[in-house]
This record gives structure tokens, sequence and C-alpha cells, in this order.
């Protein structure tokens, strides 16, 4: 073998497991132990790849990155499943209406309009904020100051169990983020408790576990304690907050 | 459905610190690193039904990740690399002196390596990949891998010698304006 050859075959040559081949490796091997040289030159490229490889598998992984990667893989899984759960209940849903159909069950009942659905929806497409209101005023509450949540963010206004009671709740996804458009959307929710409900909140606090925190915000004048309860993240509340050029209201 | 999640979860746990550190390695910073670990493990679970060989599985990994990473270089058009063909030829004998590897100056001599020899440095050095892993995640002959590596190694240790100056023969460390289309490679 030639020096030249055995330099380029020593730049090949791995410390963990060699690729070369035998036939390749004993010829340099031996060409090694007879060319002071090139056997020094296989010594320092040696030396030269142990500290090249250390230095270049020191990267410290950023501690919360296996929790964003497993919250990640749980939004998605539960994303797949709500996929799959649609279609089994649009797939009942489409059999009831067929067998009542057939059956005539549903004579007699008054007729759902298409264009009434259609109607009410767009007006809520429309004034995101009147139904923001209008769930608001029925429930004698308001938003709670210091937290105006944007009414295009609403997603549904409707009740929600908790400990066995039904429980109004607003739940609010996360503003899209430009600059990273891939980020995974998140919810917040705001609980309305009135004074006279199902639960005794006089002594309700804030708490906070691993990744969400609920913030409790009581209303005095209208004797309504709010619970606002989302992800903890270094935004916090704002990507669900109204805006004025970017800033929060 | 838990035995499902668990997989992702065993997935995650068995690889993300590897991918994270490749990704760090080939963007050159944390937060592109964290950005193409996760989007890397998204587009891993939306095709998971498409990975034919469980058992290469990191490989495919790190295959998403690259293709991700060219895909962004790509886009921004304006990643300042040292061209494929400015890498020089084997130079001369190196000397057997150890040197003591500045992180920092490891890292900016990889960023300034076009991605098509900077990829089979890193993958060489973490040697949990074969040269024909390596090829295989490139789309290119054994050959030409092995060859890019030989070169880029011999750059790599001119930049780190300890006058730090010495460029392999050809080496053109202008900065030239290049795009990643030189390699061709396929993206997903």
């Amino acid at each position: 073998m030639h020096c030249r050859d055995a330099q380029f075959y020593l730049r090949l040559r791995r410390h963990a497991g060699d690729e070369l081949g035998a036939d390749v490796a004993t010829e340099l091997g031996r060409h090694l132990a007879t060319c002071p040289a090139c056997g020094a030159e296989g010594a320092g490229a040696a030396a030269f790849d142990r500290a090249v490889a250390t230095t270049l598998r020191a990267v410290p992984v950023p501690t919360g990155l296996r929790d964003k990667l497993l919250a990640q893989a749980s939004a998605l899984r539960g994303a797949a499943i709500r996929h799959k759960a649609y279609r089994v209940a649009a797939l009942a849903a489409s059999l009831l209406v067929g067998v009542g159909l057939a059956l005539g069950i549903f004579a007699g009942r008054p007729k759902l309009s298409g264009d009434s659905i259609v109607q009410i929806n767009d007006d809520r497409s429309q004034q995101p904020s009147a139904v923001l209101e209008q769930w608001l005023a029925g429930l004698n509450a308001e938003l709670p100051n210091g937290y105006h949540f944007d009414p295009e963010l609403l997603v549904s206004a409707g009740k929600e169990t908790l400990q066995g009671k039904d429980v109004p709740v607003a739940v609010f996804r996360s503003r899209p983020d430009p600059l990273n458009p891939a980020k995974p959307v998140e919810f917040a929710r705001l609980y309305v408790l009135p004074s006279g409900g199902p639960f005794d909140t006089r002594d309700l606090a804030s708490a906070g576990i691993s990744h969400h925190v609920a913030e409790v915000v009581r209303d005095e004048r209208r004797g309504t304690t709010y619970v606002i309860v989302y992800k903890n993240s270094p935004d916090g509340l704002k990507p669900f907050l109204a805006q004025r050029n970017g800033v929060p209201v | 459905m838990g035995s499902a999640a668990g997989g992702l979860h065993a997935l995650i746990d068995a690889h993300y610190e590897a991918l994270y550190r490749y990704a760090y390695r080939l963007a050159g910073s944390s937060a592109d690193a964290e950005d193409l670990t996760q989007e890397a493990f998204g587009k891993a679970f939306t095709r998971m039904g498409q990975l034919r060989e469980p058992e290469r599985v990191k490989a495919w990994l790190f295959r998403i990740l690259r293709n991700l990473y060219l895909h962004k270089v790509r886009d921004e058009k304006r990643h300042r690399v040292v061209p494929l063909d400015a890498v020089g030829d084997l130079p001369g004998r190196e000397g057997a002196e150890t040197p003591d590897i500045d992180p920092a100056r490891l890292q900016q001599a990889l960023d300034e390596l076009d991605e098509g020899f900077r990829t089979p440095l890193i993958l060489f050095y973490f040697e949990e990949f074969s040269y024909r892993d390596i090829a295989e995640q490139m789309e290119l002959p054994i050959g030409t891998v092995m060859s890019r590596l030989a070169r880029a190694k011999g750059y790599l240790r001119a930049k780190l010698s300890p006058n730090g100056a010495a460029e392999p023969a050809g080496a053109d460390l202008n900065h030239t304006e290049t795009s990643n289309r030189r390699e061709g490679s396929q993206v997903t």
C-alpha cells in the first residue's frame, strides 16, 4: 500500500467498528507498522477522531424537550382518536336517522330547516363577540377584569361536568403563531361559577400542576367566581387574549 | 390504544436525545434543533404506517429530520457555506498532535461546510450509523460518501489545527451564497 492510499484509509477508519474490510485493514496495518510517517499520522488521526467525537456528542439536551414531545404525541394521538370517534358517531347517527325515517319515528315532529342552521351559524361567525357576550349575559357574568379573551378564538360556550356537576365553560383555542406554524394548538377554559351555584367557592384558590395552571378570579360585585385553566408555558394566556397591534389589550 | 400511546412514548424516549444532538449539529442552534426535533417526531407520528422496517426506525427518524432541515435551508435560501467544490482534495500529513477541540470552533467549522459534507461527518462521529446507512440516508453511492467524508475530515482537521487558519487546497472561505440544491437530495 502506498502512503497516499494509507492516508485516505486512515480518514475512513473508525475507532469503533472498522468498516474498511479485512483485506484493506490488514494492508493498512502492515503499512503503518513499516512506515513511521504514516504510523504517526495514524496515531494522530485516531486521537483527533476521539477528540472530535467526544466534543461533537457533548450537546446538552434541553430538560423540557421530552415533556414537549410527549405532549405533542398525546395531542396527535387524541386528535386521531377523536377523528375516529367522529366517524363512528357520524355513521351511527346516519344509521339512526335512516332507521328512524324508515320506521316513521320522526313523522309529526317539527322539521329542521337547513337554511335556519346556516343562518344561525353565519350570524355567529360574523359576530363572534356577540356569541360570547350573549352567553356571559345569560349567566349574569362578564369577562373577568384583565382577562380579555379574544372572541375570535372562541371554540365553544356551553357546559362541562366537574365533580359530577354541570358547570358553564367557554373554551378558547390559541392564536396561530406566524413564526412557528407547526406549533400545536393549545386550549384555555373559562369556568363561570355563580355564588349560588352547585359549588362552595369561598376557599377555592389558584393551583398548578406540572403542565397546567388554574387561576381563580372573583367578581365580588356579581358574586361570581371565574376559574381560568390553561397550559403552563412562557407565553401564559397571551395566545388567547385579544390584541391590538400585537399587544394584549 | 394504550399500547399505541406507549409505543410513541417509547419511541421518544429511545431516540429524542440522539435526534436533538444531530439536529443541533446540523442547524447550529438549540432553538432550531428543538424545532426540528419536534417537527421530525410530529411527522413520524403521522407517518408511522409508512415505516417498512421497524428495526431501522432510528435511521428513518434521522432521515426525516434531515429532509426537514433541507426544506428549511432551501426555503431560507441564505445558508452560507463552503461549497462542495471548494472543499479541497486530501491535504498533506497533518502530524500526530492531538488538538484541544474548542466546541465553538468545531460548530463554526461544521456550519461553514456544505450540508453534503456536514451530514456524513456528523453521522460518522456519532458512530451510530454504518457507511451504508449514511449512504442510504443521503441517497448517494457509498463510495461518494466515503470520498466526501475523507475530504471533510481533512478540512475539519485543518480548521481545528493549532494555527487555525490553515485551509485545505482550493477552499474558498469567502462564504459564497450557496443553496443545498447542489445535493439534489430528495425531500419528503
